[in-house]
């Protein structure tokens, strides 16, 4: 089924459209809400809301960017009114406390793969890692950051200096990445 | 959105590939919860149905399960309330009349308890000023005081004592007593002269009273649950090819075997079933409207070949001549020849409300013949039956390409006998299914087809 069969098919509420767009979609949007989430049960919570949004909402899509990026953009969204509903999340999001932070070494798998690199972007505490999701991996900028998490746009910029600092210390310890002088070469070579 | 920085950062770049190569499948909970929250139309018509289905089968075990209570209470309360009174109860009741002393001057309230056993019968005399109550209003067992002093004049507080016994019967003859008659000799009357009064009294209030009791309601409703073994088949249908290709614009383009598509298909009958239970409403004295709901269960067996996997292609119809789209997947089903022969089962389970009409067309009474005709709007619950490739080569599943509404006809012809007030019918059915299984947007169209052997029972509603 073409995409814009699957379009039009979703505007007509054709359960068979929107199934052939869950199926597509739903992979990947899940990685999404993983990253985000405390567990996975949490992580497919999110994706049922989000998909749920995006069915209502087809009928705002203009066509004028990717599909793609419109579905993840308001799966994103979810994700953030999700966790915000949590107060844990609401505090530790605006506290710099990278370094109280002991990052346990046996929850991070040893495996070199995406599955791995998630996994460690997962460690991270909740407030480091939504604001590095955000903004390494979706894009947005630390305007935007602090608008959709109600914080100051300097804390979105701390906390994701010190998640990417974590972050990097996680990888190196776990033989993941090299150390920062050897950076570029082991770069180079997984490419 | 994205900083400029943001491409430069090669950690950052890093991370953000390798984590979109990520992907999690999500429990098939997921998304049943959305297909839930988004087709609640669907799922409230599911449930009406059911709902409905339920209703018919509660009253129909109801009414098996307790017949015979039923009829006894209904024979009995007709026998009380419509039935001719019994004469020795009538004169019962005046002879209680008779027996007050008529001599002397009684006091009205007094009388009223002698009275009491006339009035559900006098009452029904009054019928010029409406102010009859039911013959069934049981006055015997009312206080004296709440006895209504609108009762007809004859017997109420203005009845004169002093109005002879035959006349007071005569006065309850005649619809308007005449007041203020001399009944001092009453005393010296023999008894015997009311007798024949009485008598005269008991016929007139025997074949008045009648007139006044509503007659019994013919019921015309009928329920009607039943069973049906069936053979189901199809029938293939579609663009000859052979003789259309050059000049059809939609002509599947991976189309490798031209002809009828009868001719390349190897597919065998197979039993199904059918239940079901509607509501019949007498509309004459022979024909009836029926409406009800139904689940089919239709099959039919196809033979086909394993084979290692390979791209099945089906070329859909386009509606405007051009651009025509296709559906590509893999499958390792083929129609011809592979690694190793195997049955295949389409299954349909369908939901339908049948409405239609129902003819007796000889017999009466216990033995009947009928025919019936319905049309049968049909909902597909499952939608994932092997389809053929329109290149005839394979069999592969394409959810979108099943029609979730159809509608079907239905004709049967039946002998119905009644047993114990329940009506048995057994006769045979014949189903079709009138639109394509298919969306029109598939080049091949395939009608169900079903034959039966309908078990039923009905029973009138009371």
């Amino acid at each position: 089924m073409t995409e814009d069969a699957i379009l039009q098919g979703c505007l007509k509420n054709q359960a068979a459209a929107q199934r052939e767009l869950y199926n597509r979609y739903s992979p990947k949007m899940l990685a999404v809400c993983y990253r985000f989430a405390h567990n996975r049960e949490d992580a497919e919570d999110m994706l049922q809301e989000g998909f749920i949004k995006v069915f209502l909402q087809m009928h705002t899509f203009q066509n004028k960017g990717a599909f793609e990026g419109w579905i993840r953009r308001i799966i994103v969204h979810t994700c953030i009114n999700h966790l915000k509903k949590n107060k844990r999340f609401n505090e530790s999001v605006d506290i710099l406390h990278a370094n109280s932070i002991q990052v346990r070494e046996e929850t991070v798998p040893s495996i070199v793969q995406a599955k791995q690199i998630v996994d460690c972007i997962r460690a991270l505490p909740i407030g480091y890692r939504t604001v590095l999701n955000l903004y390494a991996i979706e894009g947005y900028s630390h305007k935007e950051i602090a608008d959709m998490l109600d914080i100051e746009e300097s804390t979105s910029r701390s906390q994701y200096t010190r998640a990417k600092q974590m972050l990097e210390e996680i990888l190196i310890k776990k033989n993941i990445i090299q150390k920062p002088k050897e950076k570029m070469e082991w770069l180079v070579a997984l490419r | 959105m994205k900083e400029s920085k943001f491409y430069n950062d090669e950690f950052e770049e890093l991370i953000r590939q390798k984590t979109d190569q990520y992907k999690m499948y999500p429990s098939d909970k997921v998304w049943k919860e959305i297909y839930n929250s988004l087709h609640t139309r669907r799922r409230r018509f599911i449930i009406g149905m059911s709902v409905l289905i339920s209703g018919i089968l509660v009253i129909a075990g109801k009414e098996l399960l307790t017949p015979a209570k039923n009829m006894a209470v209904t024979r009995k309360a007709v026998a009380t309330d419509v039935s001719k009174p019994n004469p020795q109860d009538i004169a019962a009741a005046f002879q209680a009349f008779k027996k007050v002393d008529l001599t002397q001057a009684v006091p009205v309230i007094p009388d009223k308890l002698a009275i009491r056993q006339i009035i559900p019968f006098a009452i029904l005399a009054d019928q010029g000023e409406n102010k009859v109550p039911s013959p069934s209003a049981d006055y015997n067992n009312l206080p004296v005081e709440q006895i209504p002093d609108d009762i007809p004049k004859y017997i109420s507080a203005n009845i004169s004592i002093e109005k002879t016994a035959a006349e007071v019967n005569t006065d309850l003859a005649e619809p308007s007593p005449k007041s203020g008659s001399d009944i001092s000799n009453i005393g010296r009357k023999d008894l015997g002269v009311y007798n024949e009064s009485d008598k005269k009294q008991m016929d007139w209030l025997q074949e008045y009273a009648m007139q006044h009791l509503t007659p019994i309601k013919k019921n015309k409703f009928t329920w009607q649950i039943y069973v049906s073994p069936t053979v189901n088949y199809r029938s293939l249908s579609g663009v000859d090819y052979s003789r259309v290709r050059s000049t059809i614009q939609n002509v599947p383009i991976a189309l490798v075997h031209f002809g009828n598509v009868n001719d390349f298909v190897d597919h065998t009958p197979a039993v199904g079933y059918e239940f079901g239970g509607s509501m019949l409403y007498k509309l004459t004295r022979n024909l009836s409207f029926k409406a009800g709901l139904q689940f089919n269960y239709s099959r039919y067996i196809i033979r086909a070949f394993n084979s290692n996997p390979e791209l099945a292609t089906i070329q859909l119809n386009s509606y405007y001549g051009y651009l025509a789209d296709s559906i590509t997947g893999y499958t390792n089903v083929r129609n011809f020849s592979g690694k190793s022969s195997e049955n295949l089962q389409n299954k349909y389970y369908q939901l339908s409300a049948p409405i239609g009409l129902e003819m007796r067309i000889i017999g009466n009474g216990k033995l009947q013949f009928n025919i019936a005709g319905t049309i049968q709007p049909t909902y597909l619950l499952n939608r994932n039956s092997y389809i053929l490739t329109t290149d005839y080569v394979n069999y592969t599943k394409e959810a979108s390409l099943f029609r979730r509404w159809n509608v079907n006809g239905g004709l049967e012809a039946f002998l119905s006998y009644e047993i114990g007030g329940l009506r048995w019918q057994i006769g045979p059915q014949f189903r079709y299914q009138l639109l394509s299984t298919y969306t029109d947007k598939y080049p091949i169209k395939e009608n169900l087809i079903e034959y039966g052997f309908k078990i039923g029972i009905s029973k009138i509603i009371r």
